[in-house]
C-alpha cells in the first residue's frame, strides 16, 4: 500500500510560501528516549542526519561517536556516526527501521534529514513536485 | 504518536507562520514552547512526557541547500 504526504507549506511575511516534504516520524535514542518530529524527506542527501541538539535530547554521548565530515553546500562540515532508530507510524503499518545518522556538529540547526541509506531503501519513494506531495510504499 | 498522515494535517492546520525559523513544540495544535534553537525549547518541557510532543523546525526565508 502507499501512502501519500503533502508538503508542508507555511506562509512567510515577504517569501514566496516554503513548501517542503515532510514525514513526521518517531526517533528513538538512547533508553527509549524519543523526538518525534517533521523531518525533512531529502532525496538529495546521501544519509540520513540530524543536527547535535537533537542527538543530545535522545541521550547520544557524542564525544564517544565516531568521527566523520561530510560535504554540504556550504563546504565541509563536521559529524558524528550514531544510529537510530525511526518509527514511521503509518496509517495501516508501523514500520521501524535503525538507521545510521551523521549528527551535524556546531550550532546550524537544520531539521532531522531522511536521506536514502537507511530510510529511502526501506521505501518507493515517488515525488511530485508538481502537486508538492510525495508518497512511500513500504518494500 | 498518532499517524504521520493525521500528525501532519493537523500541524498544517497550525499558522506558523509567525515562527519562522524557529523550532516549535506541538501537543496536538497546541503550541507548548517555540525558540530559536532546540534546547531552549526543549528545556521549557522540563517535566512534560514527550512521547506526543511533535517538535518542527520551521523553514526560514533562507532558501536550503544542505
Amino acid at each position: 500500500m502507499s501512502y501519500t504526504f503533502k508538503y508542508l507549506t507555511v506562509e512567510r511575511a515577504g517569501f514566496p510560501p516554503a513548501k517542503v516534504p515532510h514525514l513526521i516520524v518517531t526517533l528513538v535514542g538512547r533508553e527509549n528516549r524519543i523526538f518525534n518530529t517533521a523531518a525533512l524527506v531529502d532525496s538529495g542527501a546521501d544519509t540520513c542526519a540530524m543536527p547535535k541538539s537533537v542527538a543530545e535530547i535522545l541521550g547520544f554521548d557524542l564525544d564517544k561517536a565516531e568521527e566523520t565530515k561530510i560535504a554540504s553546500a556550504s563546504g565541509f562540515v563536521e559529524a558524528r556516526k550514531i544510529n537510530v532508530t525511526i518509527i514511521v507510524n503509518l496509517m495501516r503499518e508501523k514500520r521501524t527501521i535503525l538507521a545510521p545518522f551523521n549528527v551535524i556538529m556546531g550550532d546550524f540547526e537544520p531539521p532531522v534529514i531522511l536521506g536514502r541509506a537507511g530510510f529511502f531503501e526501506n521505501f518507493h519513494v515517488c515525488f511530485s513536485e508538481k502537486e508538492k506531495k510525495f508518497s512511500l510504499k513500504p518494500v | 504518536m498518532i499517524s504521520a498522515s493525521k500528525a501532519s494535517n493537523l500541524m498544517m492546520s497550525i499558522d506558523l507562520s509567525s515562527f519562522s525559523g524557529e523550532w516549535v513544540a506541538l501537543e496536538g495544535a497546541k503550541i507548548l514552547a517555540h525558540g530559536k534553537d532546540l534546547k531552549g525549547v526543549h528545556a521549557q518541557l522540563k517535566g512534560i512526557s514527550l512521547s506526543k510532543i511533535l517538535f518542527t523546525k520551521v523553514p526560514g526565508s533562507e532558501t536550503m541547500i544542505l
